[in-house]
């Protein structure tokens, strides 16, 4: 699935610095930083602190100014703009607050677009694919249904199987609950944990909401990690 | 890596997804490419039915006047001949070497407002319009016996005339012409088919058949009007023509006769106008009763056809240089184009629709394109995420853009399609106009090329700024 990691690290950053262009000063400073593999980090920062910069560079859609981003032992921040949307495809998995969809495809199409760019679209991944909407309480009747007719609630669930349907190593998750209600956010967020136990692979949640921090075996400030910030 | 399969795949449920929109848009395309189209076709069409109103003629000989009068008078029978060619002249034409042919136009009659033609049997196989093409009789034969006449379509179905019925023509336009040729009634003998040009409109007897009617009539019978000193001498000049139709007076002497004649009289109104014995004809002829058709022994126009076209300019130089009158040769073709460019501000006025339809088309592109690109930007979002590559996004676009563009230019060309056929098949009767399906042309491809190079230029922006900007600001474009 991934190539072995000699550090045995999900994330390692270093010197990274990043600033938009055209912007003299950086956004986002970070000496160093790592990631173990399996490891789930909740990432808690305020708006414009620099955290969803950040998943932007772990993703591979933004490039430092400065310094490297090695995800799953692969220098990303090295990789031209092609290889990342490849290694993008097959390793990482994104789930958002909203709009993970696109709303004119079904559901089970949603998800096997994402196999077919993760080059794992086949007889077995729709297999795979069908048994992990199940698992996420989304019922066979759902599955060719629009995903724009949805429910939010619902919609986060696709996007969940969506987000590990080429078994990724790394899911990155961005504010996935600020959409929901208080009883959707609690059921959404045992299936996550459920889910990702399964497949056992890192996780990186970005939330305002320091509450969810106790579910998680690392918690990270983002004020702490963003030395740019720190040092205003 | 994703195949295009998968691309036309998500592009196909994305246009169904916004079924309606895209129904809206590709109308508006189809109907603005319809309009540029049509315009343009129209105004082509224009041009070129205008310019091959007469064909298959190398130069049209007539008095000295102004080009673009003397096609007028041959060729649309607009206005009235100033002055004649007389048969000597005409003759010493057809002797040159290098002419083929030549067919007499003789003017000045009428019948109920449409004009009359003498001519040869020559006329109906050498006139020729659009991409020569002959005359064509839908009914009868040409014109045999002296009274025998021939009818142009629009003559014959106007006065809902047919073969066998008998006419009589009157002396000059006016339709109140107290003067009616009704010594001589004419039958008709044959019908012509609908060509979209003037013939249509003109009534076709034998040059004999003219001078027939008025050597007649101006010899004996002529109508109440005050018989004037001048009237008598043209009388008389008339009568010497007719009876000796190859010893014509020489040109000078016969204006001096006049002069002289008129001296005598002390007429010296008449002194003054009779600087040729020709327009002095004319002049008093229109003044007197509206009649303008050539004095016996002339006609008012020829028609040429000559061997070699390389020939033309020196048949016309040796016309333009003739001694004995005042001729004057255009090459129609030449003419037609310079009376189009007179009256071509209908052609300017067509073409400043097409350029404003244009553009209004490809603004309303433009807008359609940002709009819809304005609501997709999240769509675009995903797509990056889960690892579509930037080829794809603007790939998908592209296509969208290109169906819609397509899918409307191809109803537009049905759509013009079909309307011509639909105008060929109702109005071709009335107004003798057959549109060409030939409706591209180097303008029109441009402007197609130029809305496709459009459409990829206004898709590939908005493309291009969303892949940035989900660049720039990151995986969530919900934050902040």
């Amino acid at each position: 699935m991934t190539t072995a990691n000699p550090e045995g690290a999900a994330i390692t950053l270093h010197d990274l610095r990043f600033a938009f262009s055209g912007s003299v000063s950086p956004v986002l400073a970070i000496p160093a930083w790592q990631v173990e593999k399996e490891e789930q980090v909740f990432l808690q920062g305020e708006s414009g602190s620099g955290k969803s910069t950040l998943l932007g560079l772990l993703a591979g859609l933004q490039l430092p100014t400065q310094g490297s981003v090695d995800v799953l032992g692969t220098r990303v921040s090295s990789l031209s703009a092609r290889q990342r949307d490849r290694f993008r495809a097959q390793n990482l998995g994104v789930v958002f607050q909203q709009f993970n969809l696109i709303p004119y495809l079904s559901v089970l199409e949603n998800v096997m677009l994402a196999a077919q760019f993760g080059e794992t679209a086949g007889v077995e991944t729709k297999q795979r694919a069908i048994e992990l909407l199940s698992r996420v309480n989304l019922p066979a009747a759902l599955h060719s249904r629009k995903a724009g007719e949805l429910s939010i609630g619902q919609q986060q669930r696709v996007a969940i199987v969506r987000a590990l349907i080429n078994k990724p190593a790394l899911l990155l998750v961005d504010e996935p609950t600020s959409a929901l209600d208080h009883n959707n956010r609690d059921a959404f967020l045992e299936l996550l944990f459920d889910v990702v136990a399964d497949l056992s692979c890192a996780m990186i949640f970005v939330s305002h909401d320091p509450t969810l921090g106790h579910l998680f075996n690392r918690q990270v400030a983002m004020a702490e990690l963003n030395q740019f910030r720190g040092q205003r | 890596m994703a195949g295009v399969s998968v691309l036309i795949g998500v592009a196909s449920r994305s246009l169904r997804y916004r079924l309606s929109g895209v129904v809206l848009t590709i109308a508006s395309v189809a109907l603005s490419v319809f309009v540029l189209l049509a315009v343009e076709h129209v105004r082509q069409e224009a041009r070129n039915g205008f310019a091959s109103t007469v064909s298959g003629v190398d130069l049209i000989v007539g008095a000295r006047t102004g080009e673009v009068n003397l096609l007028l008078l041959s060729v649309f029978r607009i206005g009235t001949a100033t002055a004649n060619v007389s048969w000597s002249s005409l003759e010493q034409i057809r002797a040159q070497n290098n002419v083929s042919w030549t067919v007499p136009l003789s003017l000045g009659d009428s019948h109920r407002s449409f004009r009359v033609v003498g001519t040869t049997q020559e006329f109906f196989e050498r006139y020729k319009h659009g991409a020569q093409q002959s005359l064509g009789f839908s009914q009868g034969v040409r014109f045999d016996a002296l009274n025998d006449v021939v009818l142009g379509a629009q003559v014959a179905s106007r006065l809902g005339y047919e073969l066998g019925d008998s006419i009589v023509l009157s002396h000059g336009m006016a339709d109140t012409s107290f003067t009616h040729h009704d010594q001589l009634p004419f039958r008709v003998s044959g019908i012509l088919s609908l060509t979209g040009t003037p013939v249509d409109n003109a009534l076709f007897v034998a040059l004999d058949a003219i001078e027939a009617l008025h050597s007649e009539e101006e010899g004996g019978d002529r109508p109440v009007q005050g018989v004037s000193e001048h009237e008598h001498e043209e009388n008389n000049h008339e009568y010497g023509d007719e009876h000796g139709h190859h010893d014509h007076h020489d040109e000078v002497e016969d204006h001096d006769d006049h002069r002289g004649h008129d001296d005598h009289r002390g007429h010296e109104e008449h002194a003054e106008s009779a600087h040729s014995s020709a327009s002095t004809e004319a002049d008093h002829a229109a003044a007197d009763h509206g009649h303008n058709h050539p004095p016996i022994g002339t006609v008012t126009a020829v028609l040429v056809g000559l061997n070699s076209p390389i020939a033309t300019l020196q048949v016309k130089r040796w016309v333009d240089t003739f001694s004995d009158e005042a001729l004057l040769a255009i090459l129609p073709g030449v003419a037609l184009t310079q009376l189009w460019e007179l009256v071509g501000n209908v052609e300017i006025i067509l073409l400043g629709i097409s350029i404003l339809v244009f553009l209004s088309s490809l603004l309303g592109l433009n807008a359609m394109l940002f709009a819809s690109m304005r609501e997709r930007r999240s769509e675009i979002e995903v797509l990056r995420n889960i690892g579509a590559p930037s080829l794809f996004v603007l790939g998908l676009l592209m296509v969208e853009a290109l169906l819609i563009v397509t899918t409307g230019i191809a109803l537009a060309i049905l759509g013009l399609l079909l309307s011509i056929a639909f105008a060929n098949a109702v109005f071709a009767q009335e107004l003798g106009l057959m549109l060409s399906y030939q409706i591209f042309n180097s303008s029109n491809l441009l402007a197609l090329a130029l809305i496709y190079l459009t459409t990829l230029i206004l898709t590939a922006i908005p493309a291009l700024q969303a892949y940035r900007l989900s660049v720039s600001v990151g995986g969530s474009p919900k934050e902040n």
